[in-house]
């Protein structure tokens, strides 16, 4: 990116003294040179080499509408916060996500709002889409399970490749594999830094690997993050999927790793407030 | 008076009425005892078809997402397409048991059939001696399989890793369903996809052999 941007502001520079020779010839070829990196303003960049693009954040609440997802709420027996469906619980999880990462500046684009069928294609669209003009992003797909302990990261399965101008689209995120695996990184480290300073432990988080359709179509570093009940040792739970708090606690673990991620992204000097004018809870 | 004629015809009737019940009786303890000499010569217990063998089972632990070697004894068909089934009954079935690392609810054939094809090569590469395993599983399995990535994916992959480890020409793996292609197992693991057992995540450390 940077090489690039290098090229369009020498372009720009060498047209200024053929425009005052008063050549028409000489205007037009050298908007011609410049149309390319113009024209792609993901490549934009400002002078001291920093993107001046958007840092945005695409949020798929799994499931919906027809879909219900798994059936949540059994593993405590109902006690902690009863019984619900996988889609209300991601759906939950989406909006109070948005709202956090909105006040923090961030620009945040859900896949659903309310109750509605989404398939793997159409979320994947809205994501890459979303993502298509911006300077960072960062891709979630939240999903909720009664199998397990605590967060699963999801990274796709797909064999690393170079980042290619045009990819396969059930393949798309084959490119992004490596950076996905670095956020994958930072959101584990997120998950184990959670809790600390309230009553309860951190969330235990596992990575893993995965063939996702709708993820492994995005071409943004992306994750399914899938939570389940937290348990003991013995399987006891302590905090069920259906708990509010435990939600809270899970979804303040991803606002901490999206603010570091987008540090990351911008060489470590934006903390991520006021990263973006436009503000959040963006729908497509 | 009664007459003497009806006389001998009651007399007549009551002889063949009794004569009548002796033959029921004597045919009702004949089939009897022909039902009892069929029982005699069926097999009391299950004829061993074949001798026990070593195989290994990738069992899944839900609790940390790896996959465990474990080392198990079970008689195998000599053809390879039903010792791959028998193979996955038997890990299938170790799902099914209370208090399971991967608890699955189990279903009868819940592997329907394995087959086992050469693995397609691409134009121009050279031929591969490798396998494409294609696992038939049934719908009552994949209805009634928890919803979830983590569980989802450990099904799959124990599978792939199963085949692999017992019939290590198996380098690739697809699945069905009640022979159809079927987008997820029960809503997240893809099985449009075909699965290389190369790419599978490493296991850990193995168990001592179990009958």
């Amino acid at each position: 990116m940077r090489a690039l941007g290098n090229l369009r502001l020498r372009g720009m520079h060498t047209s200024e003294p053929r425009a005052t020779g008063a050549s028409a010839a000489g205007v037009l070829i050298c908007l011609l040179a410049a149309f390319p990196f113009v024209a792609r303003p993901a490549m934009a960049q400002t002078p001291n080499g920093r993107n001046s693009g958007r840092f945005v954040v695409v949020i798929d609440a799994a499931h919906g509408g027809d879909d219900n997802g798994a059936r949540l709420g059994d593993a405590a027996g109902g006690q902690q916060g009863g019984q619900a469906s996988e889609k209300s619980i991601t759906l939950a999880m989406s909006v109070r996500l948005r709202s956090l990462l909105a006040a923090r500046g961030f620009t945040v684009v859900t896949t659903r709002e309310s109750n509605v069928t989404l398939d793997s294609d159409a979320r994947a669209q809205i994501a890459n889409r979303a993502v298509a003009s911006a300077a960072g992003s960062a891709c979630l797909s939240l999903h909720a399970s009664e199998a397990g302990s605590g967060a699963h990261i999801f990274v796709s399965s797909l064999a690393p490749t170079a980042p290619t101008r045009f990819a396969a689209w059930k393949t798309a995120q084959a490119g992004y594999v490596e950076r996905s695996t670095k956020f994958a990184g930072v959101v584990n480290s997120a998950f184990e830094q959670s809790g600390q300073g309230g009553g309860s432990g951190p969330v235990p988080a596992t990575l893993g690997r995965a063939s996702l359709p709708g993820i492994d179509s995005m071409t943004c570093p992306a994750l399914a993050i899938e939570i389940a009940p937290v348990r003991t040792a013995n399987g006891k739970v302590i905090a069920d999927v259906t708990d509010a708090d435990y939600q809270m606690q899970v979804v303040q673990a991803l606002v901490n790793a999206l603010v570091e991620w987008k540090s990351e992204t911008d060489g470590g000097a934006d903390t991520g407030r006021g990263a973006s004018a436009s503000g959040g809870g963006q729908t497509p | 008076m009664i007459p003497r004629y009806q006389k001998i015809l009651f007399g007549v009737l009551l002889i063949a009425s009794i004569a009548m019940a002796v033959v029921l009786v004597r045919l009702r303890e004949k089939n009897h005892q022909q039902m009892l000499k069929g029982e005699d010569l069926a097999p009391t217990v299950a004829p061993a078809v074949a001798p026990e063998e070593q195989v290994t089972l990738m069992v899944a632990n839900d609790s940390d997402g790896t996959l465990v070697s474990e080392a198990h004894s079970l008689p195998l068909p000599k053809d390879s397409e039903a010792s791959a089934r028998a193979i996955l009954a038997k890990l299938l079935e170790i799902y099914a048991a209370s208090g399971a690392t991967h608890p699955v609810p189990g279903v009868a054939r819940a592997v329907q059939q394995v087959f086992l094809l050469p693995a397609p090569v691409a134009k121009g590469a050279p031929n591969s001696a490798g396998e494409l395993a294609v696992v038939n599983l049934s719908g009552a399995f994949a209805d009634g399989h928890p919803s979830g990535i983590l569980t989802e994916s450990l099904t799959v992959e124990s599978i792939c890793a199963t085949l692999h480890a017992n019939l290590p020409n198996v380098s690739e793996v697809r699945f069905l369903v009640d022979g159809q292609q079927r987008p997820t197992l029960a809503g997240h693991a893809d099985l449009t996809r075909t699965y290389l057992t190369a790419e599978l995540p490493g296991t850990a450390a193995s168990e001592g052999s179990k009958p």
